[in-house]
């Protein structure tokens, strides 16, 4: 059975602007769902003068507001207590089980900032912002504090900052990046993205090259082959973008934390 | 007279319209005829017209405009008519102000609507009513023993009369009140006869009851040939009125009492007009499930307008209404399914919600994709029911 949840908020005549996403929001229903739903595109700043101003303005919650400007007076734990309030001010309807949630908000608030960098961008990417993608990768590669992350953590924003290039077909950034993604990971789910773009970009005689240089047995070259073509691409134009996006997928599959 | 602070009750008819208004600073009650300068006001036109749209008007736009034409037309008469006695400026001189009519159809209600938006009377001072329910305001308003039985009233039209007579149910809370419609004669031509059968209407409309007071109403009326009748009006104790102006007056009466005095809050008219259902909905406000009432027994049809915006949880597009008997408490539900409704993510769907009343026995309701935002744009798609008793 389903069940309807009053909107005691007015809608907004002027809509708020999510600069990251170019996303126009109206109603505190439509904030709290896309906060809960892209925490990492959620910064401490996210509730600024320009948004509390917007919910007093526009929505005309003035209660809110107080709330608002009282966390952010106290100043402890902002971001996560202004979360909290907005599902309470929308009765929670968009989180099934807050103690998970809870625990992502913790657990994203403990992250190291690189970390907490990478899945901002990896939202944008989901997100289809492929240029604001790449400017936040270049941001993590750029940090200073990257090694105690490890080499994993390297391979995996290389991997995803080269299925980003590729998605906006700039093929030799692409392979450079899934090359280093390669070289720090060593798997084959690294190996077989850097052959499928050198394929894609290079046709059959380069994907042999670079297997030639990586020094790839007979047995697994012919399985990636088989593998990268099996995705069917009579048209590898159309077609890019939909591999791509399996790529990102599975390898956030395979290097989820 | 005061240019501030006035409760005003209108009696809007053909033949002679009428105005009543209380000065709450001096605490004194006028009745008058509606006049723009020394002319008499008339609404006859108005309407007649309005009343004959569908007939005189069959195609849409055409009738759209005659009834945009005849409302201004309205509104502009009634504004000269107020500023006559001095109030130019109604939507910040008049508190309270109720327009009471002989009997309440769509296009009155539209028409009387209509005047109000243009006077900028907003709804919550500005009501609207049949003689009826005018007859009841007027009677409570009056002193208690004078109502403690039944009343009764006797109009007079011309050479019809009718007879109205109102009870009370004090075993009741709210303690409750309804007006019956008695039998009608036809005055003969010869007046000699007039009291005979003016007689034999009383005998025949009072019967055994207990009334506590008479009302009689109307031009025909007069005591040179009612010496019998009269009479047996006072038998028994019975306190008997003859008013030209009850319902300008019980109008005045009830802009005073929803407005300022409340005097009478146990007190609850069931007219024709009243709703009898309850009908609301559960909705989950501030993450509980709470029983969220939309229309509530005990108003006015013609009053009765909800709009409210939702946002649906689950798989099933629909919506579920709660109906339940004013005196009764058991519910009933009415599921209200909204087919071709766009698949989305849960919490994705914003609903706008309006319940309004086609008469006191059907409701209408229609529903409105309002999408979510940018996210999921609003496909305008739009959903009618009606609920009928």
């Amino acid at each position: 059975m389903s069940m309807a949840v009053l909107c005691q908020v007015k809608r907004a005549d002027h809509p708020f602007y999510i600069r990251d996403i170019d996303l126009n929001i109206y109603s505190i229903e439509e904030l709290c769902y896309f906060v809960d739903h892209n925490l990492a595109l959620v910064e401490e700043d996210f509730f600024d003068d320009a948004l509390i101003g917007w919910i007093g303005e526009e929505l005309q919650d003035h209660n809110f507001v107080r709330t608002l400007e009282r966390i952010r007076k106290e100043g402890v734990q902002p971001l996560g207590r202004m979360l909290h309030a907005l599902n309470a001010e929308t009765g929670w309807i968009y989180v099934q089980d807050r103690e998970a949630f809870e625990k992502t908000l913790d657990g994203n608030r403990k992250l190291p900032g690189p970390e907490r960098l990478r899945l901002r961008a990896d939202s944008l990417v989901g997100y289809g912002k492929y240029t604001k993608a790449i400017e936040e990768y270049k941001r993590i590669l750029g940090m200073e504090d990257l090694e105690g992350l490890g080499e994993q953590f390297l391979g995996t924003v290389y991997n995803n900052m080269g299925v980003t290039y590729a998605r906006l077909f700039e093929m030799d950034e692409a392979i450079n990046c899934l090359r280093k993604a390669y070289d720090s990971i060593h798997s084959r789910e690294a190996l077989r993205n850097y052959l499928c773009a050198v394929y894609l970009a290079r046709g059959t005689e380069g994907f042999e090259n670079s297997a030639d240089e990586l020094k790839a047995d007979k047995e697994t070259r012919e399985t990636l082959l088989s593998e990268i073509k099996d995705r069917k691409l009579p048209e590898p134009e159309g077609d890019i973008n939909s591999l791509l996006g399996e790529w990102v997928r599975e390898y956030h599959r395979e290097t989820a934390r | 007279m005061s240019a501030r602070e006035l409760i005003v009750g209108i009696d809007l008819n053909r033949n002679q319209p009428q105005i009543c208004y209380y000065e709450r600073e001096k605490e004194n009650t006028v009745t008058a005829p509606m006049k723009v300068g020394n002319d008499m006001v008339s609404f006859r036109e108005i309407l007649d017209g309005v009343e004959n749209l569908v007939h005189d008007f069959p195609d849409e736009k055409e009738r759209e405009r005659r009834r945009d034409e005849l409302e201004e037309t309205a509104a502009e008469t009634m504004r000269k008519a107020l500023y006559t006695l001095g109030l130019n400026d109604p939507g910040s001189q008049i508190v309270g102000i109720t327009i009471t009519v002989p009997v309440l159809t769509r296009p009155i209600v539209h028409l009387v609507k209509s005047i109000y938006r243009q006077l900028g009377l907003a709804k919550a001072r500005a009501f609207l009513q049949d003689y009826k329910e005018s007859c009841f305001y007027h009677t409570i308003y009056q002193k208690r023993e004078l109502w403690n039985r039944n009343v009764g009233f006797f109009i007079f039209e011309g050479e019809k009369v009718s007879f109205l007579s109102m009870s009370m149910n004090p075993q009741t809370r709210p303690v409750t009140f309804t007006m019956e419609d008695g039998i009608t004669i036809s005055l003969k031509e010869d007046r000699s006869l007039w009291d005979e059968q003016f007689y034999n209407m009383i005998n025949a409309s009072l019967r055994q009851n207990m009334y506590s007071c008479i009302f009689l109403m109307g031009d025909t009326f007069d005591r040179s040939w009612a010496g019998r009748s009269i009479a047996l009006l006072c038998r028994a104790g019975r306190k008997v009125f003859v008013v030209d102006n009850l319902y300008a007056r019980g109008a005045c009466y009830t802009a005073q009492e929803k407005v300022v005095q409340r005097k009478f809050p146990d007190c609850l008219y069931l007219g024709d007009e009243i709703i009898r259902n309850n009908i609301g909905m559960k909705m989950y406000l501030q993450g509980r499930e709470t029983y969220y009432p939309l229309i509530a027994a005990g108003v006015n049809w013609y009053e009765a307008d909800k709009i409210c915006e939702c946002i649906l949880i689950g798989k099933e597009h629909e919506l579920r209404f709660l109906i339940s008997r004013m005196d009764e408490k058991d519910q009933k539900v009415s599921v209200m399914e909204l087919p071709e409704l766009d698949d989305r993510p849960d919490g994705t769907t914003r609903l706008r919600i309006h319940l309004s009343c086609e008469s006191s026995k059907r409701c209408v309701i229609e529903v409105e994709d309002l999408g979510f935002g940018d996210m999921y744009p609003a496909t305008g798609k739009v959903w009618r029911e009606i609920l009928e008793e």
